[in-house]
């Protein structure tokens, strides 16, 4: 399996939820688990505004992207313990290089320090919780003139959804056709809006399921080439209205995009997700995941390479819990 | 005493009012593996063991996987299991002793990667296939054990791999 330029590793120093937490990441798809409010999707959206930063050709403003993508007025908000007078540490690695930035509190609503030169990454694709794709009409536009309740990495989609297809995607055409065959047609795009072309006719994408619209935009990423080898794709709860028997295919066309060489994140609560990985991967596929659990000194987190030992896994604890309540009430007895 | 063995497990329902080997005496219709009266209710209890094979350990690896993809695969609940449980009514009917009294039956499932949901699962699927087109005016119910679990919720009778 071919590797190419991946985020490697990340700590997270007085960040959010994190006291200090460090992760290594795997080149392939990396999973993260946790309940709610321990950090999962900051994790992804500090990798994503560095990499948009740095996929940019000119570098202008450093503490953009981060603003934007955590949808905040001032960074000293994302400092963890920020009444105590700390400073917050972010830093990870890409191909072998570091990248570091501080936060810090200040009376002027917060400081930014980040090195400005550093090697070009491929620009990363973040697929928020909520479709956008039924929303595409005139958002931009919205977006970028009035103050409205959706970050970045909305209006990042947005603009990689309607941007001009390839004549040709260079890679995964039958990863195309597989999710052409799920969606049962073809997405088309007309005036900013969405349709879905069937033999049955065009349907405007917003009467269309919204799981069939998290599939067309799995589509449409890779046939705008948004989704190549060298890729990173970070995806927010894939499982959202999407449902359970479609994720054997969606997993399947992660681990063919994984495999061509897009490094994946995902943040889920899905078990039927795990599960489809833990059964679909093989140990080449080099699948990572990550428990993060909360404590009173911040959200700890633990990896292995091994579903079967993730620890601690909420998931899974909710399943033990109604397995067991469902045997107390069928046998009558408890566990002796 | 009422101590069987089925497969390479050794089950010890002496405590028990009675049970019976019920396998070895219904050779009509497929039938559950052990009937065990509690005075209150019946357990009838199935026992399928991917461990307890005459294949040598080094080929088990193959054997885990065909015992894996036969326990998810559909018939083996509608068709085996649920069969295995309306094998033994008829069995009884036949033979003029007629469930009079709470039957719970327990399909004892050791299989490897199996965890809660999976086993959950299983539990909803065979509660739902013994109750469907039930025609019996007594409370019937199914649950899906492993090893672990039978010996946590039914101490009082003790098994042991032979």
């Amino acid at each position: 399996m071919a590797e190419f330029p991946h985020h490697e590793t990340l700590r997270l120093v007085n960040f959010t939820t994190f006291a200090d937490a460090s992760f290594e990441f795997s080149p392939t798809i990396n999973v993260l688990v946790g309940e709610n409010g321990t950090g999962k999707t900051h994790v992804m959206k500090v990798l994503y505004a560095v990499q948009s930063l740095y996929s940019r050709r000119r570098i202008t403003n450093l503490m953009e992207p981060l603003l934007g993508t955590f949808q905040c007025q001032s960074t000293d908000v994302l400092v963890r313990n920020r009444d105590k007078d700390v400073t917050s540490e972010c830093a990870g690695s890409w191909e072998g290089e570091q990248w570091q930035f501080e936060l810090a509190v200040t009376d002027a609503g917060g400081s930014f320090k980040m090195p400005l030169t550093f090697p070009s990454m491929s620009r990363p694709v973040y697929i928020p919780a909520i479709d956008m794709m039924g929303h595409t009409r005139r958002f931009l536009s919205t977006f970028d003139e009035y103050q409205i309740d959706f970050d970045q990495t909305h209006r990042d989609i947005v603009a990689l959804l309607l941007s001009p297809e390839r004549r040709q995607p260079k890679q995964n055409p039958e990863t195309v056709e597989l999710l052409s065959s799920l969606l049962g047609g073809n997405v088309e795009e007309e005036q900013e809006r969405f349709y879905l072309r069937t033999t049955a006719g065009r349907q405007p994408m917003p009467l269309v399921a919204e799981g069939l619209r998290k599939i067309a935009t799995l589509q449409q990423l890779i046939r705008n080439g948004f989704l190549e080898p060298g890729s990173v794709l970070f995806w927010d709860e894939p499982e959202v209205n999407v449902n359970p028997k479609l994720m054997d295919e969606i997993v399947d066309v992660l681990l063919r995009l994984a495999r061509s060489g897009v490094q994946i994140f995902l943040a889920t609560h899905s078990y039927v997700i795990l599960k489809e990985l833990d059964l679909q991967a093989t140990a080449e596929d080099r699948v990572r995941y990550f428990a993060l659990e909360p404590t009173d000194d911040g959200t700890a987190v633990h990896q292995t390479d091994d579903y079967a030992t993730l620890e601690p896994n909420p998931i899974s604890e909710q399943f033990d819990s109604l397995y067991d309540r469902q045997l107390v009430k069928s046998t009558g007895r408890r566990r002796r | 005493m009422s101590v069987f063995q089925e497969s390479d497990l050794e089950f010890d329902f002496t405590v028990a009012a009675s049970a019976v080997k019920h396998d070895a005496t219904n050779t009509v219709f497929p039938g559950v593996d052990f009937i065990v009266d509690e005075t209150t209710r019946w357990l009838w209890v199935e026992v399928k063991n991917w461990e307890g094979s005459s294949v040598p350990a080094r080929r088990r690896g193959g054997q885990r996987r065909a015992f894996l993809a036969k326990i998810k695969s559909r018939p083996y609940f509608s068709d085996t299991l649920r069969g295995k449980f309306t094998g033994t009514l008829a069995y009884l009917a036949l033979t003029s002793n007629h469930p009079t009294k709470e039957i719970l039956y327990v399909a004892l499932l050791e299989s490897p990667r199996m965890d809660s949901a999976l086993m959950l699962h299983a539990t909803n699927r065979l509660n739902g296939l013994v109750k469907r087109d039930s025609i019996w005016h007594f409370h019937v119910s199914a649950v899906v054990l492993d090893l672990a679990e039978w010996q946590a919720r039914f101490p009082d009778y003790p098994t042991r791999r032979l």
